[in-house]
């Protein structure tokens, strides 16, 4: 049996000892030290050391993970790790060195910060011999998991109220626009540059909560993109956000009006199978059923049923194909390989 | 004094911990899209939460205070520079990233702290295009969002600050994660950050999804 022990050079007297003392257990061990130091190389030599091993020991003292080679080896395990080559990782924890996430699923084996490696070596050949032998820590349970996971998502969800603009500075942002709205009304009045202008305009102004005049911004970029074949897609978009706004707004059958431009034009640059007008007919369907066209409703859905189906078979068509030609150019290696083999014999 | 204003301005967020925020400096075009969406879920997925120059906005600050806010705010950050590379009939570079992966590096030598993770093309010769890193260790990866999210979450999960993940956790959710997004795009021109985020963090609290969901997540 060979192990992978991973140390940082720079405090490496604990992997050292380790090392020795799991030769001395009859292990056989291997670290980076010896490998090249150019980066390619040391990262090929690291690779090929971990593949050849049955297990990697990682050994955690203060400060490793600021290691930029330990991070290294680290992400060359894991990546060998994710690549299906299950191999038992072992942390080996000085003192109260935090786990790295990658190892929290994995019963460390801790020493006390001034203890010897002795004991920490008979833990990992026992974990290697007879699997969960002598765990110092138990990892924690997935329930317990489960709900760390959920209240770190919170506070990032709660992190991100804070990731906006404050109030003033949107009245700020929306001043700003609306200046620069009325110099290109003056200077070139029917500008992409000033519909871009009035479209961000209204992104402020619907944060603003001020959805009417949001909405006056896009139906008058609507107004310019319609003179201007090439911003086609930028006009669909347009129409979809000013459709919604009008939703909002209680103005129903505007909405329909610019949701079906907007399928129409999607249809028109992305064709039949244009996932952005299967997109606006979702919206469109429910609009419709509100405002009891269900004839209208029922239509849309059932184009839209067809379409999702013919996305489905074209990527399924896709993916057979590229079987097929894996298989075919497989087939046409191990054949090559056989021809040459047998060439060799005669 | 640059610094100065971006630490000031940095405070504005007093309810984001440094340690937990990564800075995302990428392309944020239609190109760049799809790999985007694969970054964001997964910095959210190890549980950081991604910071951009675009979060607050778009004009009230010099794009340059905005910038150094959201990195002087971070302690990591991830730089794609796979999209630095000769464009349009002058073949002229954007030189945005390495000019924001410069910050950050500097940010790492003045304040103390600050961790950075390079990405770039599997075959593009950057010994010669950026000499000055040289020896440091970049990340290739060949553009895939499979290839982006393992090597990103492959440098996250290296900290103890992370959650636990793998790289299936992203990609069962992303095909949600796009539908979602959609939902807002018919909603907003540029979705605010802060919806991007809280997407980001329903979508991965959420159950993977079945293969056929996410047939129907690319609606």
């Amino acid at each position: 049996m060979k192990v992978f022990v991973s140390y940082s050079g720079a405090k490496g007297e604990t992997g050292r000892q380790l090392r020795l003392a799991l030769e001395a257990n009859g292990i056989d061990s291997t670290d980076a030290s010896a490998l090249p130091s150019a980066a390619r190389e040391w990262s090929s030599g690291v690779k090929r050391e971990l593949r050849d091993s049955d297990a990697a020991v990682f050994v955690l003292e203060p400060g490793a993970e600021r290691d930029p080679y330990l991070q290294q080896e680290w992400r060359l395990a894991l990546e060998q790790w994710w690549s299906g080559a299950e191999k038992p990782m072992i942390p080996v924890v000085k003192g109260d060195t935090p786990l790295p996430a990658f190892l929290r699923e994995w019963q460390a084996i801790r020493i006390p910060p001034d203890g010897d490696v002795t004991a920490a070596a008979d833990a990992v050949v026992a974990t290697l011999r007879h699997a969960g032998a002598r765990p110092d820590t138990a990892p924690a349970p997935p329930s317990q998991e489960s709900e760390a996971k959920q209240e770190r998502l919170d506070q990032i969800r709660a992190a991100a109220t804070t990731l906006q603009p404050s109030n003033d500075e949107l009245a700020q942002q929306a001043q700003l626009l609306a200046e620069r709205c009325r110099e290109l009304e003056r200077t070139q009045p029917d500008s992409l540059e000033l519909a871009r202008a009035r479209i961000a305009c209204s992104d402020v102004l619907k944060t603003m909560g001020r959805k009417e005049p949001a909405l006056q911004q896009l139906e008058l970029a609507i107004k310019i993109l319609e003179h201007h074949p090439d911003a086609a897609r930028r006009l669909a978009r347009t129409r979809m956000n000013a459709g919604t706004l009008m939703q909002e707004l209680g103005r129903d059958r505007d909405a329909r009006v610019e949701w079906e431009k907007a399928r129409d034009a999607y249809l028109t640059i992305d064709g039949p199978l244009s996932v952005n007008a299967m997109i606006v007919r979702t919206s469109l369907i429910a609009l419709l059923k509100r405002i009891d066209d269900n004839a209208a409703a029922d239509a849309e859905q059932a184009t839209l049923n067809a379409g999702v189906q013919a996305v489905a078979t074209t990527a399924f068509d896709v993916l057979r194909s590229t079987v097929r030609r894996g298989f075919e150019w497989l087939t046409g290696k191990l054949e090559g390989a056989g021809q040459k083999s047998k060439g060799g014999e005669s | 004094v640059t610094i100065g204003a971006a630490a000031t301005a940095a405070s504005s967020h007093p309810n984001i911990d440094p340690q937990r925020s990564v800075f995302i400096n990428c392309p944020y075009d239609d190109e760049y899209e799809q790999l985007f969406d694969a970054l964001l879920l997964t910095v959210v997925t190890c549980g950081f939460v991604p910071r951009s120059a675009l979060e607050s906005g778009s004009v009230s600050a010099s794009r340059m205070d905005r910038i150094f806010t959201a990195i002087d705010s971070s302690d990591f950050s991830i730089h794609d520079l796979s999209r630095c590379h000769g464009e349009g009939e002058a073949l002229l570079a954007r030189f945005n990233m390495p000019l924001e992966l410069g910050i950050a590096m500097s940010c790492r030598r003045h304040a103390g702290r600050h961790d950075w993770f390079v990405l770039v093309p599997t075959d593009a010769p950057y010994a010669r295009f950026v000499s000055d890193l040289t020896g440091f260790d970049l990340q290739r990866y060949d553009g895939k969002e499979d290839s982006i999210v393992q090597n990103v979450m492959g440098w996250l999960v290296t900290f103890s600050q992370a959650l636990p993940a793998k790289p299936s956790d992203v990609l069962n959710r992303l095909g949600m994660f796009r539908k979602k997004k959609a939902e807002l795009k018919a909603e907003w021109n540029q979705i605010p950050w802060r919806h991007l985020v809280e997407t980001a963090t329903q979508v991965a609290a959420g159950p993977p999804a079945a293969p056929n969901h996410v047939a129907s997540g690319a609606l």
